[in-house]
């Protein structure tokens, strides 16, 4: 299925999303899949999941990412080896993942990709995308291919974001 | 004022087009009632009770006659033939259709008006001092600050999903009359001793179900920073705010319940990320925008003189003499005069203005003041640049157009919002009694003799009518189907920020008016000879009130 939007393209996706109700890493399949843990359970593991972070990647959400203050923190050390950082939106309204990924493209400096899943619309691609979002999964694959010119809904906009933009007011 | 240029344009181009996609998608139903709801709200669009109300954004306050006569065309081709000045300062219509939405905001940028962050869980219009740049006490015009607020804060792409609703009011006068305390957040313009311009920042003041003054979270903000700091209160609200629970999830809460101190502190180590984006506003980018706002080439006139043949005016005419001292105020530069155009005369929906009078208004703005106009929080209309010499025909032609009742700051100049008779939020109506204590209260000198009130009625909890920081307040409630009215006393929209106490147990629609009455009477006898209402108030509490209201 060919459901994430990354970089552009739309790609059929070689990771599998493991939910929060797995409790150990032991019942996952066998390695050489690629998974993505939830927080909790990829820092439960990190002797693992550190090691083999083309095998391992991460999703959280701003439940997660505030559970306690700490949460930021623990993940810090690692960030700059991650290959793949998701980002749940348990709703679409709920924009705790905007700020998230903010924080982890600026104040953690992550370079791998982020990607925006759960309740994830094309209305909001633009706003996922200046806020350091690459890449997008949709929950089926879209049909309408219009879909992406929502990625450049705007040529202009008026303030500076994860995109280091210059805005208006500073040009003129 | 501001001036667009070809890059806002661009920006409106694009929204109308990005919004007439959406509608189309959610017509053919490509697109959920729930996907399309923030759409369509982020774009000030509501589904009222009667028909679909769609708020105009006016960037604090201010607007040319070009965009009136606009408004009043759209009024007149796609709605009523009325619009109606918000509490934000925005114009407001009642009846549009939803498929005519994307033609109406095609037609209102093409005179650089929108709809854009009208409603929704976003940064809201910011707002500020209806007398910006003309006021006596000002420190400094407060107007280039607040444009680059709404320039930050449109289509921000990190809080285009906020807990709640987001509201930013700045204040630069010794006099608040943009009640900076009573909003998410306040910003304060001061200057340091050396004169320079200095931010002083308050979070988590609102009103709503739980009214809270906002606290001090930083003071002597380089002005460069304004933007920067913003951006990083915005973060720690976005991330930490509740959003389990619609009521608890304003910043007030937040605030609370972190603390002061913690929140601020967290604000703080935020705003170290924060602060070296683009963001930062530059001395080319502050001066381009003071540029817009710089104050008109005003003709020097004898004061004394205008002055001179205004007490001649007044001699001839009492009604004019009545009109120049409720509805006239000072302003800075000699000769000139602030004129507050009513739109409260009893009768009419507080805040309602025709297309007729829109467009007479347009010709007197651009006769009398400028071409500019503003509204304000208490839903009236100022034209800020008056000379002093046009002020009797200008009064005249107010008065054929029932624009110059002379009642502003009274009682009956109250702060009404649209109510049960429009709004699908509300739990009692709130024009009807409006205009009930209007009839009740018409005679102008028993008015004058109570002086200055501020009265303010709500539909519901929301407290879109800021009942709670009127001196006298009522807010609409629902107890078992039926409509009852709640009453408060000693709220202060002012620089004394105070939140009102309820009286006691609510009344009917009908009992309202002699509540009032009561609570007048009780002034009347209790006040020390010049005292204002909020005054006796403040000395005597709250209990000779209530027990004279429940005797």
């Amino acid at each position: 299925m060919l459901n994430v939007l990354k970089d552009g393209q739309f790609i059929s996706d070689e990771w599998a999303l493991v939910d929060k109700s797995v409790g150990s890493i032991e019942k996952l399949p066998a390695s050489g899949e690629k998974t993505i843990l939830p927080l909790s359970l990829w820092l439960a593991n990190t002797e693992k999941t550190a090691a083999a972070p083309d095998h391992y990647a991460v999703w959280l959400d701003g439940d997660d990412w505030l559970d306690d203050d700490d949460t930021p923190q623990d993940l810090a050390p690692y960030v700059s080896q991650l290959k793949l950082i998701c980002i749940n939106f348990p709703a679409f309204t709920d924009g705790r993942g905007y700020s998230i990924a903010r924080q982890l493209r600026a104040n953690h400096e992550f370079t791998g990709e982020l990607r925006a899943i759960g309740d994830v619309l094309r209305d909001q691609l633009q706003f996922y995308q200046r806020c350091g979002f690459n890449s997008y999964a949709f929950s089926d694959e879209p049909k309408d291919p219009s879909l992406l010119n929502s990625l450049e809904d705007f040529s202009v906009h008026y303030q500076d974001a994860a995109d280091n933009y210059l805005p208006p007011f500073s040009r003129r | 004022m501001y001036q667009y240029d070809s890059l806002d344009r661009q920006i409106l181009q694009e929204r109308v087009a990005q919004f007439s996609d959406q509608t189309q998608r959610y017509l053919n139903g490509e697109l959920s009632e729930a996907e399309f709801l923030p759409l369509r709200l982020q774009n000030g669009l509501y589904i009222q009770r009667l028909a679909p109300m769609l708020r105009i954004a006016v960037p604090y306050g201010l607007y040319n006659t070009k965009q009136l006569r606009r408004l009043a065309e759209i009024t007149r081709n796609y709605d009523k033939g009325y619009a109606h000045v918000s509490t934000r300062q925005n114009f407001q219509i009642n009846w549009p259709r939803l498929e005519d939405v994307p033609a109406i905001l095609g037609e209102l940028a093409e005179v650089d008006m929108h709809a854009i962050q009208t409603s929704g869980n976003c940064i809201r219009n910011t707002t500020t001092d209806e007398y910006a740049g003309v006021a006596l006490d000002e420190v400094e015009d407060p107007r280039p600050w607040c444009e680059l607020i709404r320039q930050w804060s449109t289509f921000h792409p990190e809080f285009a999903g906020l807990p709640r609703k987001f509201k930013i009011a700045v204040c630069a006068t010794a006099s608040d009359r943009a009640a900076f305390k009573f909003h998410d957040i306040g910003v304060e313009l001061v200057h340091d001793d050396d004169g320079h311009t200095r931010f002083n920042i308050y979070a988590g003041g609102g009103l709503g179900r739980t009214p809270v003054i906002g606290q001090l979270i930083k003071s002597q903000l380089h002005w460069k920073h304004l933007l920067t700091y913003l951006e990083a209160t915005l973060r720690v609200y976005n991330l930490r705010g509740r959003r389990d629970n619609k009521y608890k999830a304003r910043i007030k809460i937040l605030v609370k319940a972190m603390g002061v101190e913690a929140f601020a502190a967290a604000v703080e180590e935020e705003w170290q990320f924060t602060k070296t984006s683009n963001n930062v506003i530059s001395d080319s980018a502050i001066a381009h925008v003071k540029a817009c706002f710089a104050p008109p080439s005003y003709q020097v006139f004898d004061d004394s003189s205008c002055n001179r043949e205004l007490a001649s005016q007044r001699m001839e005419e009492p009604a004019f003499a009545l009109w120049l001292d409720k509805n006239v105020n000072a302003h800075k530069q000699p000769g000139y005069a602030i004129v507050n155009l009513s739109l409260k005369p009893t009768g009419t929906a507080p805040g309602d203005v025709t297309d007729y009078q829109m467009d007479s208004v347009a010709d007197l703005a651009d006769k009398f003041s400028g071409g500019l106009l503003r509204n304000t929080h208490k839903q009236n209309i100022v034209m800020a640049d008056v000379c002093k010499n046009d002020l009797f025909e200008l009064w005249q032609d107010l008065e054929r157009l029932g624009l110059a009742t002379p009642n502003l700051g009274h009682l009956t100049d109250a702060i009404c919002c649209p109510g049960g008779d429009y709004c699908a939020l509300a739990n009692a109506k709130s024009i009807p009694v409006a205009e009930a204590i209007q009839k009740r209260f018409d005679d102008v000198d028993y008015l004058y003799d109570l002086g200055p009130i501020d009265l303010n009625i709500s539909g519901c909890m929301n407290a879109c009518g800021h009942h709670h920081i009127g001196h006298i307040g009522i807010l609409g409630v629902d107890k078992k189907g039926q409509e009852f009215y709640q009453v408060s006393l000693g709220g202060d929209m002012g620089r004394d920020a105070a939140i009102a106490k309820i009286l006691g147990p609510s009344f009917s629609a009908e009992e309202v008016p002699d509540v009032i009455q009561t609570v007048l009477d009780t002034y009347l006898e209790k006040r020390i000879e010049g005292e204002r209402f909020i005054e006796t108030y403040n000395r005597i509490g709250l209990q000779p009130f209530k027990e004279r209201a429940y005797a």
